[in-house]
């Protein structure tokens, strides 16, 4: 995976900060091809009970990581037990590494 | 001395101009789409109501140009017209903050972080775009808030009088109800 531990574990911090220390976050998508170069940050929230706000909080979550790690593009899927799971989501699920 | 010889100063002038137009574009877009009650059933309908389906599209394209051009122009030529050298995105927006005419640099990445989102993730579940056009709504007031900040701060700190500059924009919603 191309993150770095200190990156990890800001991504961890914030995470639990903005959605509460249940919150499991995975990275998926071209950061753990470490023979791939640059591209987003994709990062999975899976939490364990329903939530409210979710789109408000991942934009503070997003925002929030921008100013901790730089700006970058970050993209982050957040699942809890009521979204309606896409494709996309699954295999997030399954090819993401936890954090 | 007239200002209007310098060059950073009639760029920022002249943005400040287009952003008060994108303004008032967006305040009228904004009052025409939330005069209806928007939620998961709206936004389900989106398909066989083509007129809203447009409406839409004109209030999420306005809000969208007006953080971008801000963000990409008016906030780099404002710091210019005060001979200042703007740095990144958030640099100039930390400077903002600090100027006091932004509240919060990290509520405007979430409005910046909320316009790709309506660009690029276009209703692939009508719950969470609901919930995004609810964030639009509230943040539009947070973009016209901030062009009348931007707007008084050039009256103070530059020393414009309010003839030589646009017109402060009416939050939407207030009009109304103060029309009532």
């Amino acid at each position: 995976m191309r993150l770095s531990k200190q990156t990890r574990e800001i991504v961890r911090t914030t995470v639990h900060e903005i959605f509460g220390s249940e919150a499991k976050v995975k990275l998926f998508g071209s950061r753990i091809d470490d023979t791939a170069r640059g591209g987003d940050i994709d990062l999975l929230v899976e939490l364990p009970t329903v939530a409210v706000d979710i789109e408000r909080k991942t934009l503070q979550l997003t925002a929030r990581l921008q100013l901790r790690m730089g700006d970058q593009p970050i993209d982050i899927l957040v699942l809890d037990p009521s979204t309606p799971r896409q494709s996309i989501h699954e295999q997030a699920s399954r090819t993401g590494i936890n954090l | 001395m007239n200002p209007t010889l310098h060059l950073p100063v009639t760029r920022f002038l002249q943005t400040l101009e287009i952003v008060a137009k994108e303004g008032r574009h967006l305040a009228y877009s904004w009052n025409s789409l939330f005069s209806q009650s928007i939620d998961v059933g709206w936004v389900a309908r989106l398909e066989h109501t083509p007129a809203c389906a447009e409406q839409l599209e004109a209030f999420v394209s306005r809000f969208g140009r007006m953080q971008d051009t801000m963000a990409d122009k008016l906030f780099p030529r404002w710091l210019l017209a005060l001979a200042e050298v703007p740095g990144s995105q958030i640099e100039t927006l930390n400077r903002a903050e600090r100027l006091g005419v932004l509240t919060s640099t990290e509520r405007w990445l979430e409005i910046r972080n909320l316009r790709n989102r309506l660009v690029h993730e276009y209703m692939t579940d009508p719950a969470r775009f609901a919930e995004d056009l609810a964030l639009a709504k509230e943040y539009s007031l947070k973009l016209i808030e901030t062009f009348n900040r931007l707007r008084q701060d050039a009256m103070t700190r530059m020393g414009y009088t309010k003839e030589s500059l646009p017109e402060e924009i009416p939050l939407p919603g207030q009009v109304a109800k103060s029309a009532a």
